[in-house]
């Protein structure tokens, strides 16, 4: 079966059981241990003094700002500097396959067969396919949001979904029904908040216990729907990590119509509201974060 | 069912551990004996059944999954237990949990095939 969900190398080869856990921990670990810190090119590149590096690390203590970004705002290094060191990074860490062949656990030709049907399986993932016009707050976050929900809809609840056109809301958003919410904490941070019609609710939650004629019960819908928010936003973090930016989170929380008409949105924060449309209802998914 | 090899599930989400305890039920030989549903009642349930394998989720309240893991591997190095995670396609997490003892790592939204044939290379089933 082909996933929908994008995987690391890694993580194939131990479900295939082409590898055991020892030998792809001992081949990520030589594989990290062959990638040079940014602090250490640029001492390396002299555009950097190793006290500079020292002062950066103190300073990264103290804000959650990456080593790069503060190494320019200290007035250390230009952008250019920068850019140049980022680039000598990455064209000179190895592949996790080369790390694999390193450690001796698979030969060369071994690596290409298996990396030939990794490929394989992986084509089967479209692309990011969204694209947002508008100057948006996070930009990045929304698309990959917008993208992944549109999947996972197809995936877990087999329902054909389709973007519209998005708005910005300050101070609430309207309940459709059931809505839950995740808090992104990181190098972005901002709530995911998917909010349904009580019909999609229950399609997913039919399609996930696999059962056409499950009975209508909030309670199951709710957490189904926490479920699904789980599931999206993992595999967002896992796209984001892959785009640089580290995100961790916590687990989601629910409101219902009949409790909360309105999802609120803090003082000082904005939405960024995605309708989307399927063949069962309409949803709205939003990207809140601070203006 | 006194030969059956026991499991426990620990995932908060009570959607995740119904269609895990669908997975397991399927395997001829497997019963799921509890859901522990916060990383500190993965740990006290560890103890009062020492279960053949555990399937731990890394998002839960209270120390969470990956705490858990590693707690649980401390007291009893011969612990199995499978992460199971939708930070999955993510290498940090993944090594993390590796590292911590545990098995493997089983994605969410679940293929079960997949998950079948890692529960059953772990419990020494055909």
């Amino acid at each position: 079966m082909h996933s929908m969900i994008p995987k690391f190398f890694g993580q194939y080869l131990l479900e295939k059981d082409i590898l055991d856990k020892d030998q792809l921990i001992e081949a990520i670990n030589y594989q990290k241990s062959k990638i040079l810190k940014l602090g250490e090119i640029a001492i390396q590149h002299a555009f950097l003094t190793e006290k500079q590096v020292a002062k950066i690390h103190n300073e990264q203590k103290r804000t959650d700002m990456r080593f790069g970004d503060l190494s320019v705002s200290m007035g250390f290094l230009t952008e250019k500097q920068l850019e140049e060191i980022i680039t000598s990074q990455k064209n000179n860490h190895i592949y996790l396959g080369e790390a694999i062949v390193a450690c001796g656990h698979l030969d060369k030709a071994q690596l290409e067969t298996q990396l030939n049907a990794f490929k394989d399986e992986q084509q089967s993932i479209p692309p990011i396919e969204v694209m947002i016009k508008e100057d948006i707050p996070h930009k990045e976050l929304v698309e990959v949001s917008v993208d992944l929900t549109e999947k996972l809809f197809r995936r877990i609840g087999d329902m054909i979904s389709k973007s519209g056109q998005l708005r910005s809301e300050t101070e609430s958003v309207a309940n459709l029904g059931v809505a839950a919410a995740l808090d992104f904490r990181g190098d972005i941070n901002a709530r995911y908040i998917i909010n349904v019609t009580w019909d999609i609710g229950q399609e997913i939650a039919k399609k996930t216990f696999k059962k056409e004629d499950l009975p209508f019960d909030e309670e199951l819908i709710r957490d189904t729907l926490s479920e699904f928010v789980n599931v999206v936003c993992g595999n967002i973090r896992s796209k984001m990590i892959e785009m640089g930016k580290k995100l961790d989170f916590q687990p989601p929380l629910t409101f219902l119509d009949k409790v909360d008409k309105n999802i609120p949105i803090a003082r000082g924060e904005q939405a960024t509201v995605v309708p989307g449309y399927t063949q069962i209802g309409n949803y709205e998914l939003a990207i809140v974060s601070k203006i | 069912m006194g030969d059956s090899k026991k499991i426990l599930i620990a995932d908060d989400s009570r959607v995740a551990a119904h269609l895990l305890t669908e997975i397991v039920e399927n395997i001829e030989g497997c019963e799921v004996i509890d859901n522990a549903v916060t990383g500190e009642q993965a740990i006290e349930y560890y103890e009062k059944y020492k279960p053949d394998l555990v399937t731990m989720d890394l998002s839960m309240p209270g120390i969470g999954g990956m705490e858990a893991v590693k707690r649980i591997i401390d007291g009893d190095p011969s612990a199995k237990i499978i992460v199971v995670s939708s930070l999955g396609g993510a290498q940090d997490k993944l090594l993390e949990a590796l590292e911590a003892g545990a098995l493997s790592v089983i994605s969410k939204p679940f293929d079960e095939e997949k998950a079948v044939n890692v529960f059953k290379k772990y419990l020494g089933l055909k």
